[in-house]
């Protein structure tokens, strides 16, 4: 386990170079440069001052000594000075990426624990009403785009029966006690985890179908093991192996998810920071917004390879 | 229990084309047939209906504002008197052809990208493959919005920026199945008989290779028409007044809007909805008629 873990970390390192590159060479390519987004609100530019704030800024330095420059002062986890507000990145994501992080985690949990277990259900009632309906919805979600199911969710509880709050994350006024977020966060988290539920209950469905046509558990039904025994001991723990893979490949959609629907119900987390990046042309906070995002894949991938090899022990010989 | 495998009888009817045989298992399967007849209607209405009097869907008319469904206008009227239906029509010419093109620049990239990765191996595999890999690392949306945001928002950008992420399942598939391919005899026959690399790969290889590309470039498609909503919706995707089924959703996002005007985003909503399930039931349908293994 130790030397799969070594060898699928080192694995990572140049993906996480890789990443970097991209990701500047995307800024680069952004039209427009910083100075110019600043003084866009400014009535006299003159070419001098330009010249000069470019030149402290850095921006007139190759782009390779640009990108050198950005990647040491990444490794001591400094992602710069946003040239729009003047604070630090870190500290602009910081406080963005609880709120996000609490949006995903909740929707996660709730779409796994709901999902796996539909799945299964539906599994071994295999053609009945209850399949039929569950399969139908899982088609289903994987077709609606998550922004309409918010919207529809603000539409038919929000503002026709007015049962939650329509945006935000605490009450104007409060200072936002437990049951004041989870009260907030009840919209946005259903709207995520609805098209999660349908995803997970089609894999644990088939995953689950999968196993129970197998020969070993033929076996332990042939030697009078009761039902629900072999179900639970036998069938389940192997049906659940692959949905560990399946939490790995949802973050990223998870992630795009998020950032949509912050914007539907105006949830300040990382989505709106991005959104403001983007047509600020805030180039170290559209640097660190992706960087983040994309630490954020790459470890639930680690970790979910991780995780699989540990349920699973042929994983690390292969 | 055990599934029991219902056989039929043109299962065993010998001399058939593949071709042939795929259809009638296609047509076999219900809810593809299904959506493809959604499919071909969602398409026939919305490149034929417009052709004329598409000008409805444009000019302000302010002697028919907001007005609700009724005979005049079957799915009323927004705020400047548009016709919700023909915009909901030509709408969808935006999301259908940025899912078809995008779809086939994709499917290219990723048939060159992983044959050349499955076909010559050993480094130039490694590189490829650890670069699709990076690239799927990355939140999809988001790339794709910094990508429309360098190219400018514009129909075409919109195919390109998914086009250059939506490649990777493919070559992923390419590259497994020419993996398997290759050791095969006909193949090493090939080899022996000295022809070239460029002929074994695309006459010999790839023609064998096409059933899974086919199924995972349908599913691409629903993926990318869901992708092009969501760049509409954060008001990256084609700028207005073109409407598109995501930018008519962004435009009646506020809450004024979304409770007194239902019946211009309800709509657009479902609409998409229906496309990317009809594609899914299509999608399914090809995987159980292209794939023998798993009819039989």
């Amino acid at each position: 386990m130790l030397r799969y873990t070594i060898r699928r970390i080192l694995i990572a390192i140049p993906m996480l170079l890789v990443i970097t590159i991209i990701i500047f060479s995307l800024a680069k390519l952004l039209p427009g440069d910083a100075v110019s987004a600043i003084m866009s609100g400014e009535g006299d530019i003159n070419a001098e001052s330009m010249r000069q704030m470019r030149e402290n800024l850095g921006l007139n330095d190759t782009a390779f000594v640009q990108y050198i420059k950005w990647l040491f002062r990444l490794l001591t986890g400094d992602l710069g000075t946003s040239h729009i507000t003047f604070t630090k990145v870190s500290e602009m994501i910081g406080v963005r990426l609880g709120p996000t992080i609490l949006l995903m985690g909740t929707s996660l949990v709730v779409s796994i624990l709901i999902g796996v277990t539909l799945g299964i259900i539906s599994a071994m009632k295999q053609y009945s009403i209850l399949d039929n309906i569950l399969t139908v919805f899982a088609f289903l979600g994987r077709s609606v785009p998550v922004f309409f199911v918010g919207m529809f969710l603000i539409y038919y509880l929000a503002l026709i029966n007015p049962v939650f709050p329509t945006n935000g994350m605490v009450s104007i006024g409060a200072n936002g006690g437990f049951k004041d977020v989870l009260w907030h966060m009840f919209l946005p988290a259903l709207s995520l985890s609805v098209l999660r539920i349908a995803e997970f209950l089609r894999y644990s469905r088939a995953s689950m179908l999968e196993v129970l046509n197998s020969d070993y558990v033929w076996t332990a039904r042939s030697k009078g093991i009761k039902e629900r025994n072999v179900i639970v001991k036998h069938a389940l723990r192997n049906a659940l192996i692959p949905i560990v893979t399946l939490i790995g490949l949802n973050i990223p959609v998870l992630f795009s998810g998020a950032m949509i629907i912050e914007q539907v119900f105006q949830w300040p987390g990382l989505g709106s920071a991005f959104n403001n990046a983007i047509t600020q042309r805030d180039y170290p906070l559209l640097m660190g917004l992706c960087f983040i995002s994309s630490i954020i894949v790459l470890l639930s991938n680690l970790v979910t390879d991780l995780a699989y090899a540990f349920v699973d022990p042929r994983i690390r010989y292969q | 229990m055990k599934e029991h495998v219902v056989l039929h009888k043109n299962d065993f009817v010998t001399g058939d084309s593949f071709l042939r045989k795929a259809l009638i298992r296609f047509s076999r399967h219900r809810l593809a047939v299904f959506g493809l007849i959604m499919l071909l209607c969602i398409i026939a209405g919305s490149v034929f209906y417009p052709m004329k009097n598409q000008n409805i869907a444009f000019d302000l008319n302010f002697l028919a504002i907001s007005q609700k469904p009724n005979a005049g206008h079957w799915l009323g009227t927004d705020e400047l008197g548009r016709d919700v239906f023909m915009r909901l029509l030509l709408g969808g010419r935006v999301s259908l052809s940025v899912g078809f093109v995008s779809v086939i620049f994709s499917t290219c990239i990723g048939i060159l990208l992983g044959g050349i990765a499955g076909y010559f191996g050993g480094k130039t595999d490694m590189i490829i493959m650890r670069f699709t890999d990076t690239v799927m690392c990355f939140p999809f949306l988001i790339i794709a919005m910094i990508l429309v945001v360098i190219l400018g928002p514009s129909l075409w950008n919109s195919m390109l920026a998914i086009a250059m992420l939506n490649w990777t399942s493919t070559a992923r598939i390419t590259r497994g199945e020419i993996l398997y391919l290759r050791e095969r005899q006909f193949i090493e026959a090939d080899r022996c008989l000295g022809i070239r690399d460029s002929k074994i790969l695309f006459s010999h290889i790839l023609p064998n290779a096409l059933s899974p590309i086919i199924v995972n470039a349908t599913f691409n498609i629903a993926n990318a028409i869901m992708t092009e909503a969501s760049l509409s919706f954060l008001g990256l995707g084609v700028p207005l007044p073109t409407p598109s089924w995501g930018n008519i959703l962004q435009d009646s996002s506020s809450l004024y809007k979304l409770q007194t005007m239902p019946w211009i985003w309800i709509p657009a909503g479902l609409m998409i909805a229906l496309t990317v399930l009809s594609i899914n039931f299509i999608g399914d349908g090809l995987r159980d008629a292209l794939d023998p293994k798993m009819n039989l």
